[in-house]
């Protein structure tokens, strides 16, 4: 399975791994919601927190861990036809796909702080009885992918330090 | 079908490079959005909001955790040793033990992968050890881990139903006995082909196991049965929603663990660590295919897909073996979670043009993809065996230990073809 480096990892900024943590703590709190549910439900409690907030929690875990992934490079990738160029061509695919992902999150970034902000200004709620703003896990949703947007622009500045050091290699008698 | 055909292109040249598969899939969409109308970009922000809260999928993290969780505190193991003292008479002995550890472990795991690693990092120390037959030894486990996205929980199946709006419950319930009767399958293979050439696998001697030591080894096996009983009866019952499921099968493996003496915290964290990478890489996966299925339904193409089938002059069945084959093929490059949210857009609505069941098509689905975990050269199954045992095993003696295994495979999807009640009896039962 996955090595566990994020969690130790010097390469990691701190607010990748701050990012990280607030992930865990939404992985964790959903797990402990709906074991409340579970555990309330034949004693006739009604718990509505893990209804209302599984979902957002489940936003947090995603986006908030998104930083840690990118900068690990654990994006999918079909690998197959890379793997059979040389070293300077998946230098120049590699640089391609980060700089594919700056301008991919740059978009995805612009059109969810887009969404957050209708959320705003109309005082949009979730449907269930707490009726909470849905800006706040919005808000969570463009942070994160702020913080990837960043993580990839780190890596793009790697790859690119990468392409010239493949360059120079090729171009060495 | 012209825009459709750019629109593929599109696709696949970005990602048969090696672009990230989310970016190419949600950077292609965003490109045919934009060539439709840029004012359908409002709607890409809600596209992803909506995957990201996504209910059906709350329970993927969970379970991949509850996975992790089994596999770290060595349940897993121990049900292996266990599972082996009953079964080493059998034709095959051991062989037996890794279908059958591997279709339990794959209950409360959901990834090939690592039922895979954590069967075969048991068991094949043990094999070589008692001289089995090496080929025979790397193809049954890699085999056996495939079971891991076929028998419930499974991540694909919940990927699946989150995609095409499917019950997760039924889907589950669907996949059971197709899962089971693929087990059976490759252990009575195994049975057979030992029988024939006994030098495949040593003869158990001397005197079996003592009551003792079986009562002991019921010991170890309950704790893994329990959480699949948890799992699957909750789910069966209408007790627990998928989600429930899986947070009560979490915390049934804590508790087991706990009880055994192997509940650490750092495995808790590494465990924690590992299930939230996996959700967040696989749901921005989710989030490109989202947006690529918006440009694919905006341009009307799903529409169109429809009509161009309905007025082919083919039988359904001719058309579906056209669908399998493409997955076949694409199972060979294309890792199967990747395929499946890819693809369902554009292939779910000529599945729904044929009248065959979704409930059906997600289990057969699974199945295929199921066949390229172990078919190189992107078998995922057949690295992870390899990588067991480093520069020690070929690929090509997994791969080729693997074949009959992938023919089984193959009957069973012919199977469920023939008889679609395999996997639809039982969820008609349930509720």
């Amino acid at each position: 399975m996955e090595s566990v480096e994020a969690k130790a990892d010097p390469r990691f900024a701190w607010f990748e791994r701050a990012s990280f943590w607030i992930a865990m703590a939404s992985c964790v709190l959903l797990l402990l919601f709906t074991l409340a549910e579970i555990a309330a439900r034949p004693l006739g409690i009604q718990v509505y927190v893990g209804g209302e907030y599984n979902s957002m929690l489940m936003g947090w875990l995603i986006f908030f861990a998104l930083p840690v992934v990118t900068r690990a490079r654990q994006h999918l990738v079909v690998d197959f036809f890379n793997a059979m160029l040389g070293h300077r061509g998946r230098a120049v695919i590699s640089w391609l796909g980060a700089l594919i992902m700056v301008i991919y999150v740059a978009a995805l970034l612009y059109f969810c702080a887009k969404l957050t902000l209708q959320s705003w200004n109309n005082n949009i709620r979730t449907q269930g009885i707490l009726r909470t703003p849905v800006v706040w896990p919005q808000l969570g949703m463009v942070l994160g992918l702020l913080l990837m947007w960043i993580s990839s622009v780190i890596v793009l500045l790697g790859e690119t330090r990468d392409l010239f050091r493949a360059a120079d290699r090729g171009a060495r008698p | 079908m012209i825009v459709m055909l750019w629109m593929t292109l599109t696709l696949l040249v970005p990602l048969l490079v090696g672009i990230p598969i989310a970016v190419a899939l949600g950077g292609s969409g965003l490109i045919w959005l934009i060539a439709l109308d840029p004012n359908y970009l409002r709607g890409v922000g809600h596209s992803i909001w909506n995957g990201a809260t996504s209910e059906v999928l709350t329970s993927v993290p969970l379970f991949i955790l509850m996975g992790e969780l089994v596999q770290r505190s060595g349940l897993a193991s121990r049900f292996y040793d266990a599972v082996s003292l009953w079964l080493r008479r059998l034709p095959g002995g051991l062989f037996h033990a890794n279908i059958a550890a591997t279709s339990v472990f794959s209950a409360v795991s959901g990834s090939s992968v690592a039922t895979a690693a954590t069967i075969g990092m048991v068991a094949l120390p043990n094999l070589e050890r008692l001289n089995y037959d090496r080929r025979m030894t790397l193809g049954s486990l890699a085999a056996g881990g495939t079971l891991g996205i076929l028998i419930p929980p499974s991540i694909p199946l919940i990927v699946y139903g989150a995609l095409v709006e499917t019950s997760v419950g039924k889907l589950f319930m669907a996949a059971l006995l197709p899962g089971i009767v693929m087990a059976l399958i490759f252990s009575l293979y195994i049975a057979i082909k030992v029988l024939l050439r006994p030098g495949l696998a040593p003869r158990a001697t001397g005197p079996g196991p003592t009551l003792a030591q079986r009562l002991t080894s019921l010991g170890q096996m309950a704790p893994l049965l329990l959480v699949v009983v948890v799992i699957l009866g909750g789910i069966y019952l209408g007790w627990t929603t998928t989600t429930e499921a899986a947070a009560s099968g979490t915390l049934v493996t804590c508790l087991m663990a706990l009880v055994q003496g192997r509940l650490r915290w750092a495995m808790l964290r590494d465990s924690l660590v590992s299930a939230i990478r996996f959700t967040s890489m696989l749901m921005f996966v989710i989030f490109g295919a989202q947006v690529f299925s918006f440009a694919v339904f905006s341009w009307g193409i799903t529409g169109e897909m429809g009509r161009w089938i309905g007025g082919l002059d083919y039988p359904p069945l001719a058309i579906l073996m056209i669908i399998l084959l493409i997955y076949l093929v694409l199972g060979m490059f294309i890792d199967a979670l990747s395929i499946m949210i890819m693809t369902l857009s554009i292939l779910y609505p000529i599945i729904l043009q044929l009248h065959y069941d979704p409930i059906w098509f997600g289990v057969v689905l699974v199945l295929l993809l199921e066949i390229g975990l172990i078919t190189p050269p992107v078998g995922l199954n057949l690295y992870t065996i390899q990588a067991l045992q480093p520069g020690r095993v070929a690929m090509k003696e997994v791969s080729l230990g693997a074949f009959p295994f992938v023919l089984l495979l193959l009957a069973g999807v012919a199977l469920l073809i023939a008889f679609p009640d395999i996997a639809l009896w039982l969820p008609r039962q349930m509720f």
